[in-house]
């Protein structure tokens, strides 16, 4: 058996076994052509495993259900990518979302209507703010924060639409429902957090993140 | 015919391909209960093999913070390409493509220059590396794959199914006969298994090396 061959059959025996693996425990055993055909095979084999079987007490809590919220908010929503992609930027960042808010609503002139700020961005990281509204403004002080450009976050906002003889807006209800179903009551502290101004007073705010498509403050 | 939703026992038994045709089937249905659950379960199944995958393709000293957002980023355009019509070409053959895409926009991100995402077509030959970011070769994983392919069609089909148990899902000899005869009504025996799966790695070591004789 060749080492190749062996370098498998160890990492198929350890996957089989559970726990975390380095895959790179195995590849760094071999160089050069030897290396890319164990990682070859290595790939080749994952992509042909079976599925995992569903454990719901595994699966509740876990980051794989945090990740099924932020697909069904991406793909159910008017916001692209934005709520799988603005969370792992903070992340990245070690930001939480009240700094993130705080330094956008100064960088934006708008350190007076924090709450209404936060709620827009609340609405960014749900894919419930159509993404076409929000200025280049915004994205620029928000990419500068995050340490991403505002063209990308411009290119993730861009609403993930079911095409197809289905339609698109109800096919996107289909996992708007269950995506927002459990973000009432987030929405309710938001809306009831103190210092959020009436819809009268929200114009500032509305033209830098509700701003009509085709305006770029 | 009136879509029927499965339970999670029933949508564990599906593949990856089987349940997002099961999640759009819900979609047209209208039943948001069904869909959620079969992305549940999707997503569990799926995510300690991407995991992997996106592992092989980083580099060694990422952290696991970095792999999971590749994680998540390569379940997000696998899952939007299908749903939204703009994927063609089977499933597997789409997520081939993401992962490594969705690593080369990782180590593109510390860049300074802009480079606009890649839009995900399965076999859309004209989509540009983004200038200046190195991927992975892909001759080598086209060709493992491709003489995987070429030995699993020249097997039958309880042949390809104990291979497909023993060797990629990583059950025992005992288990794989014991599935083979449930599934199929075939009998088979540990000797069986581990002859077929012997010949299966011989076969497939002769491709590899590009040995022509059966």
């Amino acid at each position: 058996m060749s080492s190749v061959e062996r370098l498998l059959a160890d990492y198929l025996e350890a996957l089989a076994g559970g726990g975390p693996i380095d895959p790179h425990d195995y590849l760094d055993q071999v160089e050069g052509p030897d290396r890319e055909r164990l990682l070859a095979l290595m790939d080749a084999f994952l992509a042909r495993a079976p599925l995992r079987p569903f454990d719901a007490e595994v699966f509740r809590g876990s980051s794989s259900e945090q990740l099924v919220e932020r697909i069904e908010r991406s793909l159910g929503g008017v916001s692209g990518r934005w709520p799988l992609l603005l969370p792992a930027l903070r992340n990245t960042a070690k930001l939480k979302r009240d700094e993130v808010v705080s330094r956008l609503a100064t960088a934006l002139g708008l350190a007076s209507r924090e709450a209404d700020v936060a709620v827009a961005y609340h609405e960014m990281e749900h894919g419930t703010l159509p993404s076409d509204g929000v200025t280049d403004r915004v994205l620029e002080a928000l990419g500068s924060i995050l340490g991403e450009t505002a063209q990308a976050l411009r290119e993730a906002g861009h609403a993930l639409t079911p095409s197809g003889s289905a339609g698109s807006m109800d096919d996107r209800l289909v996992f708007t429902r269950l995506a927002f179903d459990s973000d009432q009551a987030i929405d309710a502290n938001v809306a009831e957090a103190p210092g959020v101004a009436s819809s009268g007073e929200s114009d500032a705010v509305d033209d830098l993140f509700r701003n009509p498509p085709g305006g770029s403050l | 015919m009136s879509f029927r939703p499965l339970n999670d026992l029933e949508l564990s038994r599906l593949t990856a391909e089987e349940l997002i045709g099961y999640v759009a089937k819900a979609r047209d249905a209208r039943d948001g209960v069904a869909a959620h659950l079969a992305l549940q379960v999707l997503v569990f199944g799926l995510r300690p093999v991407i995991q992997q995958r996106v592992r092989l393709q980083m580099k060694r000293k990422e952290s696991a913070q970095a792999v999971e957002e590749v994680v998540d980023a390569v379940f997000l355009s696998a899952l939007a390409a299908q749903f939204d019509g703009s994927s063609v070409g089977a499933f597997r053959s789409l997520l081939n493509t993401i992962i490594k895409r969705r690593v080369a926009d990782h180590y593109r991100r510390g860049r300074v220059d802009e480079v606009p995402l890649i839009d995900e077509h399965g076999d859309d030959e004209n989509v540009k590396t983004p200038t200046g970011v190195q991927t992975p070769d892909d001759t080598e994983a086209v060709h493992v794959q491709a003489c995987i392919d070429d030995v699993l069609e020249d097997l039958s089909e309880p042949h390809q199914l104990v291979v497909h148990l023993r060797t990629f899902a990583a059950l025992s000899s005992i288990e794989t006969a014991a599935e083979v005869k449930s599934r199929l009504g075939e009998e088979m025996t540990v000797a069986n298994v581990d002859q077929i799966t012997h010949r299966f790695r011989q076969r497939l070591k002769q491709l590899l090396d590009g040995e022509t004789g059966s």
